[in-house]
């Protein structure tokens, strides 16, 4: 059943659910959602929605998109290309500012993801340079239409997602450790010599401080999305690409001068999961994660003050996530056209609200909430 | 709203969550988790993995391993005997083994991960020519271990398998293999362990997994709870489905659209497998053959026919009309782009290709709730 974007997203309220009692614990939290998609024709873009009025705008992408950053003190958002795209579109949530595209240097290509400093005046992003094998951070001027600045090196092969911790100075990169090329596509070049690892970089300077790598037994592991905690806690997600009958740990967490802690699930859970996860978002209070892996159809929740795992909830084609804007709640976008609010702390029909059941949008890995 | 606060949703405050009542009310929630509303299978999908494995899987590794066994026996020959009308033998045995990999190099699951052993067959693509400059620092430095297979089974994936011995036999210092000088003898016998290499993996480490009751095999045949790999029936139709689809997705936009220039973004053309010795139109060729073979064991196009009568006839006709286009063109892939006539016959394999693909994508979508989004195919 083919349903109007604006009116499901509006069909809370049709579905039995007041939006006070959706919002009852609402503490503070992300006014706008936003993320990529593939629409029904086949046709590339990405939209931003708020959860009570829909859709509020939608920017055409040249090809498929995967992350979104938002630019802080603003409305701005900058979609990357999924990797090895060259292609990145800054566009504004209300459509006020022009949207301005920007591209890789002819040398790199994006790996999809990238953050603002603090101020919003620069954007990093992770990047490939190809030729050498070597990632890197691309650095950007965001107040002069993403004027390339410099880069520095990401730490490590195959930099994906990237965060900021909390003090704005230092960056986290999960580096996943695979070596490609874009006239291979995504075909793995090293798959003898994998390295994930996790790097802390001074964006002041471009330093490395720390990088911290898996135990080498795990050197299959791809650390490939983060997401920052309460107590500037890292949580990462992985990606195992060694034989499908291992099924190591795929979440983990880490603080700097530690050492890296994966969180066992249970064995089923964890074998559930096809040693695949997509997205790693933690709640509004930092406290919550919440997993994706599509490849078994389900969603994971830890705790992670007791890294309690707190149980799966099964969603087919669930990808992106996002914390919402009460304790424990998360948004969930789908590849089937689903975006579902979830919040356990509510009771029957209003645990699970979907949002929008449009089968048209395929929505891509990544949902951020800003 | 305070943008600048929201923007710490991704920046957290030192708050950790010390509710006990929301973190019972979490368990208590996920602890009967709910299941969206879905579609069911076509009931039942015929779908047989039993026949896939017969018909297609391990007929096609057994033809793996005695190419690589014709492969070790040819090099003896002319190893022994470089001068004596030997390499018409070694490059009958190479084509055999080259294309032999070529009809299965789609089989992506099962013993072929283990210990890489996918790339060690054949490492590609190689577009630093990783191989080539360690097989020639190999050569140069007498390096004893890469004459022995089990030595060079230790070492990198690009210069022990199929690639490896290409760059021996058909490569820019191939004609010192003949010259009876010790180098050349060196590059014969390591060639020959590259041989014996390929053939030990598909002899002792693909084919027993693939043939008995207790290896890769059992998890393929009988999904189940304690499957350490497929806990359910729509996970293995989904390694099925996702096989088909990332095979026709490499053929046409990596191994066909790499060296026509016309991977999306990248105008520079790339190297076609096999096209030092020649054998890239019939590799690729091999690999849609090989795939219409997965289409047709696995089930997969009774699955497609039951769904939507005589979808399976149209997709059938669509790799056959890809095939067709391959037996057209005489020339290696490289050598036919380089020609107007051929290369644009080459562009047209793309199309029926990609219906191949789609079609079957399309239908499958429609008709199930198989994880097939964009995100369970290939995320990131």
């Amino acid at each position: 059943m083919e349903i109007d974007r604006r009116q499901t997203l509006l069909g809370l309220a049709a579905m039995g659910v007041s939006m006070t009692g959706v919002w009852a614990t609402s503490l503070s939290g992300p006014q706008y959602f936003a993320a990529s998609r593939r629409d029904g024709p086949g046709k590339y873009s990405a939209a931003i929605f708020d959860l009570e009025k829909g859709e509020l705008t939608s920017i055409p992408l040249p090809a498929r998109g995967h992350d979104i950053a938002a630019r802080p003190a603003s409305r701005e958002c900058v979609v990357f290309a999924r990797r090895p795209g060259n292609f990145a579109v800054s566009f504004d949530a209300e459509g006020r500012k022009p949207v301005v595209h920007f591209s890789s240097r002819p040398d790199r290509h994006f790996y999809g993801h990238g953050v603002f400093s603090h101020d919003g005046r620069r954007l990093f992003t992770t990047e490939n340079d190809f030729e050498n094998g070597r990632g890197v951070i691309g650095v950007r001027d965001a107040t002069d239409g993403y004027r390339w600045l410099g880069e520095f090196s990401s730490g490590g092969i195959g930099p994906h997602d990237i965060a900021l911790l909390s003090a704005g100075r230092v960056m986290v990169v999960a580096n996943g450790g695979i070596r490609t090329h874009p006239e291979s596509g995504r075909q793995v070049l090293n798959p003898d010599s994998l390295s994930p690892s996790l790097a802390y970089i001074d964006i002041e300077t471009g330093e490395t401080l720390e990088t911290h790598s898996l135990a080498p037994a795990l050197h299959k592991l791809s650390i490939r999305h983060l997401t920052i905690a309460a107590n500037d806690m890292v949580v990462f997600g992985c990606q195992h690409k060694g034989p499908a009958w291992q099924r190591p740990a795929l979440i983990g967490t880490h603080r700097r001068g530690e050492d890296i802690a994966l969180i066992h699930l249970p064995k089923d859970t964890t074998r559930a999961m096809k040693n695949y996860v997509a997205s790693i978002e933690v709640d509004i209070d930092g406290g919550i994660v919440m997993a994706s892996a599509p490849r078994g159809g389900m969603a994971v929740a830890i705790d992670l003050a007791s890294r309690r795992y707190l149980g799966k909830y099964s969603l087919p084609g669930v990808s992106g996530v996002a914390g919402s804007k009460s304790k424990s709640s998360f948004v969930l976008t789908t590849g089937n056209g689903k975006i579902v609010h979830y919040d356990p702390s509510l009771t029957g029909d209003r645990q699970m609200v979907v949002l929008s059941n449009d089968r048209g949008d395929q929505w891509d890995n990544h949902l951020l909430g800003f | 709203m305070n943008i600048a606060r929201t923007w710490r949703s991704r920046i957290r405050p030192a708050r950790l969550p010390e509710n006990a009542a929301l973190i019972a009310c979490i368990l208590l929630a996920l602890a009967a988790p709910l299941g969206m509303p879905g579609r069911s299978h076509a009931s039942p999908a015929p779908v047989s993995a039993e026949k896939l494995v017969h018909r297609h899987i391990l007929p096609s590794y057994r033809n793996l391993a005695a190419s690589a066994d014709g492969m070790v026996e040819a090099l003896k020959n002319f190893c022994a005997m470089p001068d004596g009308g030997t390499k018409a033998g070694v490059d009958k045995s190479f084509r055999a083994l080259a294309l032999a990999w070529a009809r299965i190099e789609h089989i992506r699951f099962g013993p072929v991960t283990a210990d890489n052993i996918y790339d060690k067959i054949h490492f590609w693509p190689d577009r630093k020519g990783i191989g080539r400059r360690q097989i020639e620092r190999a050569v140069k430095s007498a390096d004893r271990d890469v004459l022995d297979r089990r030595q060079l089974r230790k070492k990198s994936a690009a210069m022990q398998g199929i690639g490896a011995l290409e760059h021996l036999l058909y490569g820019r210092a191939a004609d010192r293999l003949a010259a009876g000088s010790a180098e050349g003898s060196f590059r014969c016998r390591f060639a020959l362990a590259i041989a014996g290499n390929v053939s030990a993996m598909a002899g002792n480490e693909i084919l027993p997994p693939w043939s008995g009751n207790k290896g890769f095999a059992a998890h393929f045949l009988h999904p189940g709870p304690n499957n350490p790999v497929y806990l359910t029936e729509k996970e293995l139709f989904t390694e099925i489905v996702k096989t088909y689809l990332n095979g026709l997705y490499i053929v046409r936009d990596v191994r066909l659209a790499g060296p026509l220039g016309m991977k999306p973004g990248r105008k520079k053309k790339s190297r076609a497998a096999h096209e030092k010795s020649g054998l890239s139109m019939l590799a690729l060729r091999a690999n849609i053959e090989g795939l219409r073979k997965f289409f047709l064991s696995s089930g997969l196009a009774a699955w497609i026919a039951a769904l939507e009568p005589g979808l399976d006839r149209s997709v059938l006709a669509e790799l056959d009309l890809a095939i067709a286009h391959a037996n057209a063109i005489p020339l290696s892939l490289e050598n036919a782009v380089a020609r107007p006539a051929f290369k644009s016959k080459l562009i047209s394999m793309g199309f029926p290709l990609k219906n191949a693909r789609d079609q079957v994508l399309q239908t499958l979508t429609k008709h199930t709730d198989l994880p097939l989004g964009i995100n369970a195919l290939d995320g990131d």
